[in-house]
């Protein structure tokens, strides 16, 4: 069972319906997609009472406008960013119960890139390959496989019924990300990858040693961007092989894709380095200016690291869930 | 190009490819058939690799395979272990998969890809489309944009440099050729391969269970006219 839930008020063809990605598919030429940020899109479908796996929105043109066709409780998580229902201010990581022909207007981040919008019940488009995920590139998934646009209607599912009271949560791990946003610059955990060693000494040290900035040339397919060129000791020619997201392409002119959510599944450049899947929110969440700098850790320290968020993000969605039911 | 007899293929070389990511690196700088069909082996939706609980992804790709494990369940060394050792006693089997008939709309306009792979050859159109359509491929392997099959038996002839910037929007349906390899394109998509002509054989459809027309090992074939309208 599902009802029409959200009318969206403002075009952005870079929002779009996402959940935990379409995973499985790889070996068939599909990416995952997904959200850029999975931890925000966990926590604002926990907020909202949901599954983790629910889709939501992923809002990344603002403001981002919204009218209820029903009531529902509404969670957003992501960026450093304000939502008005009628008017009304409530803070970023924030989950509420909004009634039908309200409006919502998620403002553009003071910090970050990503907002997501969860409903009670969950988006509901029809799965595609076992995931709600828009793919752009392939054209399937999410609303039609595209973007969403001024007049679109959304479903949700069914939603339990349950407590409908305001909280919001405040993460000192966010918190700190937005601390480091200030400073313009955001650290990176990676991983060698198979051609580290064919870069040049200069290279090496350039690549953990200087930062790399964002360019407008980002999007969820991956970021290009700007810095001291990666340079190789000499050409090599590799032959196609999968990739996963967060894997540091450098393609000719010497300067590195972050291949993301989005990324197709074989590529053939040379790889740097591979951002760890612990930190793939922090890439996904630095606007076009940021600059980046790479931390090289071994593969034991990455398994550690994710072990580490993953046990954070339980206790979190643990006390979320609480919190929901005894305030 | 695709040199069925090259064998050169060193010891495997295994690499982080992510947090929970292996590749599984046995080629040379050439292709080579016999390894990538142990690795067809080595992927198979039956595998033994497939049936570890802690195994995600096997992703081929040419003369190269991925690994996505559980990070929760496994540790990136004893992942790396079994993955070599299940490598070096998989054995490749001779005859798998099945052989499609793809009939192609030649592009003899004159003012296309072809036309253009003719004066940069010294072939005439006809012989362009005669090596094409006579030559048996195999398919590599997945990969890239959904659905897409890296065909390898391209006669040398035909091997072409891929275009220096890729062209946006390539049709869906559009036979291509690019480098040594060979394929048909699943969705309309920016490609810096060459076009042949077209086909109206869907090779990826979401509304099929398995959207996928082509599998690894599977051979091709392309056949001169046939095309609805």
């Amino acid at each position: 069972m599902s009802s029409t839930t959200l009318e969206i008020r403002s075009s952005g063809a870079l929002n779009v319906v996402q959940d935990l990605g379409r995973a499985g598919w790889l070996s068939q030429g599909i990416s995952n997609a997904g959200a850029m940020d999975a931890g925000a899109l966990r926590i604002a479908n926990a907020m909202a009472g949901n599954e983790a796996g629910c889709a939501a929105i992923e809002i990344s043109l603002f403001p981002f406008r919204a009218q209820l066709l029903a009531d529902a409780t509404l969670a957003w998580a992501g960026a450093d960013s304000t939502a008005a229902i009628d008017g009304m201010a409530h803070p970023p990581w924030w989950s509420t119960r909004v009634r039908s022909g309200q409006t919502i207007t998620i403002a553009p981040p003071r910090r970050g890139a990503r907002v997501y919008l969860a409903c009670s019940g969950g988006i509901d488009v029809p799965l595609v390959m076992g995931s709600r995920s828009t793919d752009l590139k392939g054209g399937y998934g999410g609303l039609q496989g595209r973007g969403l646009k001024r007049g679109d209607v959304l479903a949700s599912g069914t939603a339990p019924e349950g407590d409908h009271h305001s909280f919001g949560v405040l993460l000192a791990e966010r918190q700190g990300y937005f601390a480091e946003l200030d400073g313009g610059e955001v650290t990176l955990r990676a991983i060698a990858a198979a051609e580290y060693g064919a870069f040049t000494a200069e290279a090496q040290t350039a690549f953990e040693q200087t930062a790399y900035t964002v360019t407008s040339e980002a999007n969820r397919t991956g970021y290009r961007l700007d810095g001291a060129p990666l340079a190789l000791r000499q050409r090599l020619e590799l032959l196609s092989h999968g990739i996963v997201p967060g894997t540091v392409q450098v393609p000719p002119n010497g300067q590195p894709i972050i291949q993301l959510a989005d990324a197709n599944t074989c590529g053939g450049y040379p790889k740097i380095a591979i951002v760890i899947d612990a930190d793939l929110w922090r890439v996904a969440q630095a606007p076009v200016g940021t600059r980046l700098r790479f931390v090289l850790i071994d593969a034991e320290a990455a398994t550690q690291a994710l072990h580490a968020h993953e046990r954070e993000h339980q206790r979190l969605l643990g006390n979320v869930a609480r919190w929901r039911r005894a305030p | 190009m695709t040199d069925a007899t090259d064998t050169r293929a060193g010891p495997p070389r295994v690499s982080h490819a992510g947090s929970s990511a292996l590749l599984l690196d046995a080629g040379g700088e050439r292709f080579s058939l016999p390894v990538q069909q142990r690795l067809w082996t080595l992927g198979a939706p039956d595998s033994p690799l497939r049936a570890l609980p802690w195994v995600n992804e096997c992703v081929l790709g040419v003369n190269n395979l991925l690994l996505v494990y559980d990070p929760l369940a496994v540790t990136p060394s004893e992942a790396r272990a079994q993955l070599l050792q299940l490598w070096q006693t998989s054995e490749s089997k001779a005859e798998i998969g099945t052989t499609h008939e793809v009939p192609v709309d030649y592009d003899l306009s004159g003012d296309g890809d072809l036309a253009a792979i003719a004066e940069r050859t010294g072939l005439s159109m006809q012989e362009i489309v005669h090596l094409h359509s006579s030559a048996e491929y195999r398919v590599a392997c997945i990969g890239m944009i959904p659905g897409f099959a890296y065909l390898v038996g391209l006669p040398e002839r035909l091997v072409s440099p891929r275009r220096a910037s890729p062209r946006p929007g390539l049709p869906k349906g559009a036979v291509v050729i690019g480098g040594t390899q060979a394929g048909v394109l699943p969705i309309t998509t920016p490609s810096g391969w060459h076009v042949l002509g077209m086909t109206d054989v869907n090779v990826f459809d979401i509304q099929r269970p398995n959207p996928c027309l082509f599998a690894p090992g599977d051979r091709v074939v392309f056949k001169v006219g046939g095309v609805s309208p």
